[in-house]
């Protein structure tokens, strides 16, 4: 098979896998208990005539096949119709809040990744050695810490006991006009919710990386490796870590749908206004048309995650035959 | 031990922060403000966060109820002080009184018996609660009626309830008969709210003393609200028996009439649900005096009616009140005025109009600590009470009533009202009331307020079906402006509680929503520079999840004067200091020009020197050029003299 049919036949995988997961999204919403109706009401007596515009508003007294099929047509094109608690736009306010969110898990992530696989080799070749029980036991402890209490932790030192860092949101009042020093606003806001995000994924990395390094470092080639004359540094990096990183590769394409999904409970304790906090409020008001819609992104960006794990792969794996 | 002693302190301070509340009314109320200055509204999703803003200073006030935990840090803080108030609501035992065995009034009596409410104040609420009797709170003041039948927790009188029932275990097997089929009872099906511990643990203990008495209970253990509300209330059959609930309720008992009036009840769900009426009560009497509830138009009436559907409830109990909500809300020692609300608390906005420094008599910048970020600034769409605590500072509403006691309303922009009796052309007794304004409001941009406004909000919610407010309007037939500062409403509708309805909705001006028509939803009065109230404060900005910003509207209709003229006069000094600051400058850039203008002299003569010495330099260099021009030529001749003379003395030769 060539690689073009490959890429074409993991196309059509995953559209239909995708065509799926919008429908099970649409199933899953119209399954679930209470109507629509009642949670704008939350309490509030609505007359009959009310109860007859939100239903028309919503097109709830249509046939559920017609109700999919404009479900289907309105979020291939991004219409994911009004929030049930702002009645704005939902499309709109998932744009509005999306920057918040890549910028707080995109850093996270990325510092998790580099330092988490740097210790996480080192901890590999030092195997049995304090350094390697430290490093385990602190990536556990910090893997094992629930987000919400470290983050939690984290204002209370960080943002109260020395000071440093702001209890809450993400710039100054009033925010820095110059660029750079909104730059740098952001940064000392983001550092207290991103260092708890760092620790929580820093640990998972160093474990993986370091599991996945000791797996090979007793590979024979290792030992060849190390028979031709080739240093330490070229065993560990040229040798063993090329090796390693595949499944580490795997890995960051498959957290990414993380990053969205991940952060409620962080930029709920921080008051992050970004897409986690947006699930958690949309949770808490059963706000049908915005879970539909970031189940769809998550949906989304896992699936189109996916697609591009399965083209790279090909290309860092010599051993993949189309 | 430690833990419970702190809990019988606090205890103690509760109990007696809500007995002095009542004490402490009106003359704690200054009916003019704004004193502050500015308003900030800070957005903090979490207490604790909210908690260490105000003790670090970040904010002055906090609008999160305080974590138990943090109670006894609160009251120990000297920085910080504190205030507790009820909340407007209450949690009951939902009992189906359309389903066997809950339809019969013993076993419901029965299970009056069995919430023990003792315990679930001590052990579940720990002090932020109280028990209750009745479904009016005790906060709605004289509503309550404090003479109805009250159920002590015992298992012998239930069990006597049950017995009068014909729930009996005539074979002695542990389980008690059905009255009706001689077996051994069914399963009572028992909903519990387990994402509210609170009613979890109360419904829990009382399945377990249903069971120790012999009654078969299954318990649903339903994970959250809508998995409840979809099969307690949005199920014709009602397969359920005893439901843990709870409601949030306004300041006018006419809940009553709402939640066990008959036609509130909707067995076949025609309307989506079976109503506000979900248990299913049905009683004639209790309809009589529930329809009079809504229909009298006096208060001392109204009160009578309320008193014996309390009493109806009490005796055929469709539900068992359990206990309302206090919580425990915290702000800064250095800012005074602030007016813990009946219902709400101090986060009022009888605080934002009255709050100052402790040290000044007005002025600051209150430094407000809000839960959640706002929806929409919308008037017509913001649904999100939080929204609100920032729209109602802008906007406002025909009349106000008191923070202390909310039965008592208070002229505002209305400054006075009659109510009178009225007869609508079909025949149907009404009520027309005549609103008499205040002659000196004015819209945030300057534009005067006059009834036309109040008329065209009217008007403008019938006319587009605005959802939040048709109930505020739906008994109005007739809307007539009298003059720029009086307005009569028609209603067809004798309800004592009519005239609140109208107070619902807020007064939009009429010169910006005349222009946006049908418009209304996707409005954005941010965006167009349009967010103008006649409220205590003026917006300025909002940063979604971050902040909204007001300043006080030194031109609201009940502008405290002194703060005003302190304004005005801070403003006028800093424009004195600005005007004394510009006059030094002048003077400065004045010398610096003169400074300037002599060194350009200076500089000018030293050019002229210069230029002058330049020409005698040119002059001299000019002779030198001339000179060695002169000393090259003598020279030229001296060689050609001497060259002639040596040819010469050749030739000679």
């Amino acid at each position: 098979m060539s690689l073009k049919s490959y890429i074409l036949k993991r196309l059509v995988y995953s559209v239909v896998l995708l065509f799926f997961a919008i429908s099970l999204n649409f199933v899953i919403f119209r399954m679930a208990p209470g109507n629509p109706i009642q949670v704008v009401a939350s309490g509030m007596r609505l007359e009959p005539e009310m109860v007859e515009r939100l239903i028309e508003l919503w097109g709830l007294q249509e046939p559920l096949h017609v109700q999919y099929i404009r479900y289907i047509r309105s979020t291939l094109t991004w219409d994911f119709g009004y929030s049930y608690n702002s009645l704005e736009p939902v499309s709109r306010e998932i744009m509005e809040r999306l920057p918040n969110t890549l910028v707080l898990m995109g850093a996270s992530l990325f510092f998790a990744i580099i330092f988490g696989t740097v210790f996480g080799i080192y901890a590999a070749y030092k195997r049995g050695s304090l350094y390697d029980l430290t490093s385990v036991t602190v990536s556990l402890f910090s893997y094992a810490l629930p987000t919400f209490w470290m983050g939690l932790l984290m204002i209370y030192v960080g943002g109260y006991v020395l000071g440093l860092f702001p209890l809450a949101g993400t710039m100054s009042r009033p925010p820095p006009t110059d660029p750079i020093l909104r730059v740098f606003d952001l940064a000392w806001h983001l550092f207290l919710p991103g260092l708890t995000l760092f620790l929580f994924q820093y640990g998972g990395w160093l474990l993986m990386t370091r599991s996945t390094m000791l797996e090979t470092l007793h590979e024979d080639y290792i030992t060849t490796a190390r028979a031709k004359g080739a240093t330490e540094r070229s065993v560990l990096f040229k040798h063993a870590f090329r090796n390693a990183m595949l499944p580490l590769v795997t890995n960051v394409a498959l957290q990414i749908p993380g990053l969205l999904n991940g952060a409620i409970l962080t930029e709920t304790v921080f008051s992050w206004r970004g897409l986690g906090l947006y699930t958690w409020t949309a949770i808490q008001f059963n706000d049908y048309p915005v879970l539909q819609a970031l189940f769809f992104i998550f949906a989304l960006v896992t699936v189109v995650c996916n697609f591009l794990v399965d083209i790279v792969y090909g290309y860092i794996d010599p051993r993949i035959q189309y | 031990m430690k833990n419970g002693k702190i809990v019988k302190i606090l205890l103690i301070l509760l109990t007696l922060t809500l007995s002095i509340t009542p004490v402490m009314a009106q003359d704690e109320v200054e009916q003019s403000g704004p004193w502050a200055d500015e308003l900030f509204f800070k957005i903090y999703l979490n207490p604790e966060a909210e908690y260490l803003a105000l003790k670090t200073g970040d904010i002055n006030i906090m609008d999160w109820e305080l974590p138990a935990e943090k109670v006894a840090d609160a009251l120990a803080d000297p920085s910080i002080l504190t205030d507790s108030t009820a909340d407007l609501g209450y949690y009951l035992i939902d009992i189906n009184c359309q389903r066997w065995p809950t339809s019969n009034v013993h076993f419901r009596r029965a299970l009056a018996h069995l919430v023990d409410k003792s315990r679930i104040e001590t052990d579940i609420l720990q002090g932020f609660g109280y028990a209750l009797d009745s479904p009016v709170p005790v906060v709605m003041g004289g509503w309550a009626n404090p003479d109805i039948r009250t159920y002590e927790f015992s298992s012998e009188l239930a069990a006597a309830e049950l017995e009068l029932g014909g729930f009996v275990d005539t074979d002695s097997d542990g389980i008690r008969n059905d009255p009706v089929t001689e077996e051994n009872m069914a399963d009572v099906l028992f909903y519990i709210r387990i994402d509210d511990p609170e009613r979890k643990q109360a419904g829990e203990w009382l399945a377990q003393e249903l069971i120790a008495l012999g009654v078969p209970v299954e318990g649903e253990l339903a994970v959250e609200r809508s998995v409840c509300a979809d099969a307690v209330m949005d199920t014709p059959d009602g397969e359920w028996n005893v439901y843990t609930g709870g409601w949030g309720i306004t300041r006018d008992p006419d809940h009553l009439t709402d939640f066990y009036h008959s036609k509130e009840f909707d067995p076949d769900c025609v309307g989506g649900w079976r109503g506000y009426n979900y248990p299913g009560f049905v009683n004639s009497t209790f309809d009589t005096w529930a329809d009079l509830l809504k229909t009298e138009s006096s208060f001392e009436d109204t009160k009578e009616a309320a008193y014996m559907c309390q009493k109806i409830l009490a005796e055929q109990v469709p539900g068992i009140p359990m206990y309302g909500h206090v919580g425990v809300k915290a702000y800064s020692a250095d800012w005074t005025g602030v007016v813990n609300m009946v219902g709400q608390g101090i986060n009022s906005w009888w605080s934002c109009l009255n709050m100052h420094p402790a040290d000044a008599d007005y002025g600051g910048v209150i430094e407000y600590g809000i839960k959640s970020d706002i929806e929409t600034l919308n008037p017509l769409t913001a649904e999100w009470t939080y929204t609100w605590e920032v729209l109602d500072k802008i906007y406002e509403t025909p009349y106000w009533y008191n923070p202390y006691d909310i039965s008592e309303d208070w002229g505002w922009l209305t400054e006075s009202w009659d109510i009178e009796d009225w007869e609508s052309p079909t025949g149907v007794d009404g009520t027309k009331i005549t609103f008499h304004f205040v002659e000196n409001a004015k819209w945030h941009d300057g534009v005067p307020f006059t009834a036309e406004d109040l008329k065209f909000t009217y008007e403008y919610i019938r006319e587009f079906g605005i959802p939040r407010y048709l109930p505020n309007i739906q008994f109005i037939e007739d809307i007539v402006k009298v003059d720029d500062y009086t307005l009569e409403v028609y209603q067809n509708t004798t309800s004592y509680f009519a005239f609140h309805y109208l107070n619902g909705p807020s007064v939009l001006p009429k010169h910006i929503w005349e222009d946006v028509g049908a418009g209304w939803q996707d409005y954005d009065p941010v965006a167009e520079g349009t967010l103008i109230g006649l409220g205590p404060w003026k917006f300025v900005e909002y940063v979604p999840g971050e902040y909204v910003h007001l300043v006080a509207n030194d031109d609201y209709f009940k502008a405290s004067t002194i703060a005003k003229q302190g304004r005005m006069t801070a403003s006028l000094e800093e424009e004195l200091e600005e005007a004394a600051l510009a006059e030094e400058t002048a003077r400065d850039i004045a010398a610096l020009s003169e400074q300037i203008n002599e060194l350009t002299t200076t500089t000018s003569q030293l050019e002229s020197q210069i230029s002058s010495l330049e020409t005698e330099i040119s002059n001299l260099e000019g002779g030198l050029t001339s000179a060695s021009n002169l000393s090259y030529a003598s020279i030229a001749i001296a060689v050609v003299v001497g060259a002639v003379a040596v040819y010469m003395a050749r030739r000679e030769t």
